[in-house]
C-alpha cells in the first residue's frame, strides 16, 4: 500500500484539517442538513482522489481546491454521487461544538458569513481562500486566473461586501 | 447605517477563530476509516452496476437491431428504419461511454475554472441529449413496431395499419417536437419549485440549461478579465467601484426588463397560432390520409409549421435567457445572439416559403375540388411539383443569407434593422452608450 492510498495517513491529514471541511461547507450550503451532506462529498472526493496526491502543493492547499470544486457543484446539483448519507456524527465527524462557536462569533463575523453567502460561486472562493490567508499567487493558481486578476477581483469583492453591509445596516 | 466593514480586520478575527474550530470540530478516527474503507465502496458499487446494467441494455438493443438490418438489407421498408434505430442506440452507447470516461478522468484538484468548465460542459451536453431523446421519442417509435413485429413474430405490420395510421402517427411524432419544448418552456418555471420534478425538468427544459449557461458566463467573463493583460489604467480603472457606471447599466437594466416580457409575449402569441395550424394540418391529415394528393402538401405544410415554431421557441428561449446581472459585454453578447436568432428565423421562413406555397396551392386545388382526386395527378405533375419545391428552396436557401444579413455581417439598412429588431438595437445603443449618458 503506497502512503497516498494509506487509509491512516489520510484521517491523520483530514484530522490536522477538518476545519476546512467546515468552513468551506458553511460557505456553500445555508442549510445545516445539506452541510452535513457536502461534507460527506468532500471526504469521498478527497478519499478517491488521495492516490494521486503526490504530496508537491501542501495538503490544505489540495484540500481546499477538492473542497471547493466538490462545494461549487454540489451547490448546483451536479455532483450527487452520494444519496444514502449517513448522520454527520455516525460519519465520524461531529460538528455540534463548531455550530455553537459559530453561533456565538460576534455580529461582525456573522454577518460576514451571511454577506459571503450572497456572492456567487467563484467570488465566494476567492473570498473565502483570501480569509484563508492564502497568498494572491497560489490562490491564481488554485481558480485558474491571473496574479493581477486576483487582486482586481478581491477588491471588488471588498467593495460590493462593504456596500452590501452598509445598505443592511440602512435597511434595519 | 452599519460603520464600514474592515475585511482585513475581520481577516485577523477568522484567523483567530482557526484554533477554537478545530478543537470544537471532533473525528472519530476509526469511524472515518470504517466509513472510507466500507461506505465509499457499498456506495458506489449499486450505482455502479446499475449504470453499466444501462450500458450493457442498450448495446444489446444497438446490437440487436443491427443484425436486423443486416438481415432485412434486401428489404428497404425494413433496412431503413432499422439502420435509423440502430444508429440512434449506437450514438446512445457512445455518448454514454464518452461521458463516463469524461467524468472518471475530472481532477478535482485542478484550477477551479477549468473544473467546473469541464462539469459545465458536460452537463450542458447531457442536458441536451436528455431533452432531445424526449423530443424525438415518438418520431423513434413510428418505426419500432414494425421492426419488433417482424424480428420476433415475423408479422408484416405495414399490411396491418393503413396510410392513415402512417400519416397521423408521422404528424402527431413532428408536431409534438414543438409542441413539448413550447409546454416544457411554459411549465420549467412553475415546476421548477417542486423538488421531485426539478430533476426531470432540468434537464428538459430551460432553468438547467440557462443555470449552466449563466455559469458558463461567469467563467468566461473571469477569463475575460484577465487583468494581467491589460494596461495599468485600465486595471486600475477595473479595481474602482463601479458606482460610476451605475447610471448607464441601471438604463440598460430597465430597458432590457422592459423589453424581455414584451417580445417573449408576441413570440408566445406566434408560437400559439402556429400550434392551433399545426392541429390544422394534423386534422386535415387523419381525415384525407390516405389519398396522397392530401397527404403530400399537408405534409409539407405541417413540416415547415414544425420548423416554424422550432425556430420561434429557440427565440423566445434566448430572450428569456437574458441575464440583466451580467456584466455589460455578456448582455451584448446575449443580445446580439437574439438578433441573429431573428435572423435566423427570417432565413428559415424565406428557405421554405417556396415549398409552403406550393403545398398550398395543391391543397386549396383539392379542397376546392379543381383537382378531384389523386388519380388525376399523374407520375409527370408528381415529379413537377417535386422539382418545382427543391428549385424553389435552393434559390431561396442562396438568397437568404444575402438577403438577410447577421450582426456585423454587413451596414446597417431598413430591412436589415426590421429583421434584427428595432427594440434590439436600442438596447444594444443603450449598453454600448458611455457611462455618463
Amino acid at each position: 500500500m503506497t502512503p497516498a492510498t494509506n487509509p491512516d495517513e489520510f484521517v491523520r491529514l483530514l484530522d490536522a484539517h477538518k476545519g476546512i471541511l467546515y468552513k468551506v461547507s458553511n460557505a456553500y450550503c445555508a442549510q445545516r442538513d445539506d452541510r452535513n451532506d457536502l461534507i460527506q462529498e468532500i471526504v469521498m472526493q478527497l478519499w478517491r482522489s488521495f492516490e494521486r496526491y503526490d504530496g508537491h502543493a501542501r495538503f490544505s492547499t489540495w484540500m481546499h481546491s477538492i473542497a471547493i470544486n466538490v462545494a461549487i457543484s454540489h451547490y448546483r446539483g451536479e455532483n450527487r454521487r452520494i444519496r444514502d448519507t449517513l448522520p454527520i456524527e455516525e460519519f465520524g465527524l461531529d460538528v455540534a461544538a463548531a455550530d455553537q462557536l459559530l453561533d456565538a462569533a460576534d455580529d461582525d463575523l456573522r454577518s460576514l458569513h451571511q454577506l459571503i453567502a450572497q456572492l456567487d460561486e467563484i467570488n465566494r472562493a476567492i473570498i473565502l481562500l483570501y480569509l484563508e490567508g492564502h497568498p494572491h499567487d497560489e490562490i491564481a493558481a488554485m481558480v485558474g486566473i491571473s496574479n493581477s486578476n486576483v487582486a482586481t477581483r478581491i477588491n471588488r469583492i471588498k467593495q460590493s461586501l462593504q456596500r452590501q453591509y452598509q445598505s443592511a445596516g440602512a435597511t434595519a | 447605517m452599519n460603520a464600514p466593514l474592515n475585511l482585513d480586520d475581520l481577516k485577523q478575527r477568522w484567523a483567530a477563530q482557526d484554533p477554537l474550530l478545530e478543537r470544537s470540530l471532533r473525528l472519530n478516527v476509526a469511524l472515518m476509516r470504517e466509513n472510507l474503507a466500507g461506505k465509499a465502496a457499498a456506495s458506489l458499487a449499486p450505482q455502479k452496476r446499475v449504470k453499466w446494467f444501462e450500458l450493457l441494455c442498450h448495446a444489446i438493443v444497438a446490437a440487436w437491431l443491427s443484425g436486423f438490418t443486416l438481415q432485412h438489407l434486401s428489404e428497404l421498408r425494413y433496412a431503413i428504419p432499422g439502420f435509423l434505430v440502430a444508429l440512434f442506440y449506437i450514438g446512445v452507447v457512445a455518448v454514454d461511454v464518452r461521458q463516463r470516461r469524461l467524468l472518471d478522468r475530472l481532477d478535482f484538484s485542478a484550477p477551479i475554472g477549468a473544473v467546473q468548465a469541464q462539469i459545465g460542459a458536460l452537463r450542458g451536453f447531457r442536458l441536451r441529449i436528455a431533452k432531445w431523446i424526449l423530443l424525438i421519442a415518438p418520431l423513434l417509435w413510428l418505426p419500432f413496431p414494425a421492426i419488433l413485429f417482424k424480428s420476433l413474430f415475423d408479422v408484416d405490420f405495414y399490411a396491418g395499419v393503413g396510410t392513415l395510421y402512417w400519416s397521423v402517427s408521422l404528424a402527431f411524432a413532428l408536431a409534438w417536437i414543438p409542441l413539448m419544448l413550447l409546454v416544457l418552456q411554459l411549465c420549467a418555471r412553475r415546476f421548477a419549485q417542486s423538488r421531485g420534478l426539478q430533476a426531470l425538468l432540468d434537464g428538459l427544459a430551460g432553468p438547467g440549461m440557462a443555470s449552466t449557461r449563466r455559469f458558463g458566463d461567469l467563467l468566461a467573463e473571469f477569463d475575460a478579465t484577465q487583468a494581467s493583460d491589460l494596461p495599468a489604467s485600465v486595471r486600475a480603472a477595473l479595481a474602482q467601484p463601479v458606482a460610476a457606471t451605475e447610471s448607464a447599466s441601471t438604463a440598460r437594466v430597465e430597458a432590457v426588463r422592459s423589453i424581455v416580457p414584451q417580445q417573449a409575449t408576441r413570440l408566445l402569441v406566434g408560437i400559439l397560432m402556429l400550434a392551433s395550424s399545426l392541429l390544422g394540418t394534423g386534422s386535415l391529415m387523419a381525415a384525407h390520409g390516405g389519398t396522397a394528393a392530401f397527404l403530400v402538401p399537408t405534409l409539407i405544410l405541417h413540416l415547415c409549421l414544425v420548423a416554424t415554431m422550432i425556430a420561434l421557441i429557440r427565440l423566445r428561449m434566448r430572450v428569456l435567457g437574458l441575464d440583466v446581472d451580467g456584466s455589460a459585454e455578456t448582455l451584448r453578447g446575449r443580445v446580439i445572439e437574439c438578433m441573429n436568432a431573428r435572423v435566423q428565423l427570417a432565413r428559415i421562413l424565406l428557405t421554405l416559403a417556396p415549398a409552403a406555397a406550393l403545398a398550398l396551392l395543391l391543397l386549396i386545388l383539392q379542397l376546392t375540388g379543381s383537382v378531384s382526386t389523386a388519380t388525376t395527378i399523374g407520375a409527370d405533375a408528381w415529379v413537377g411539383f417535386g422539382l418545382a419545391i427543391v428549385a424553389g428552396c435552393t434559390v431561396a436557401l442562396w438568397i437568404a443569407p444575402r438577403m438577410f444579413t447577421r450582426f456585423d455581417d454587413a451596414p446597417a439598412s431598413t430591412l436589415r434593422c426590421w429583421i434584427q429588431g428595432r427594440a434590439w438595437l436600442r438596447v444594444l445603443h443603450l449598453i454600448d452608450a458611455p457611462a455618463d449618458d
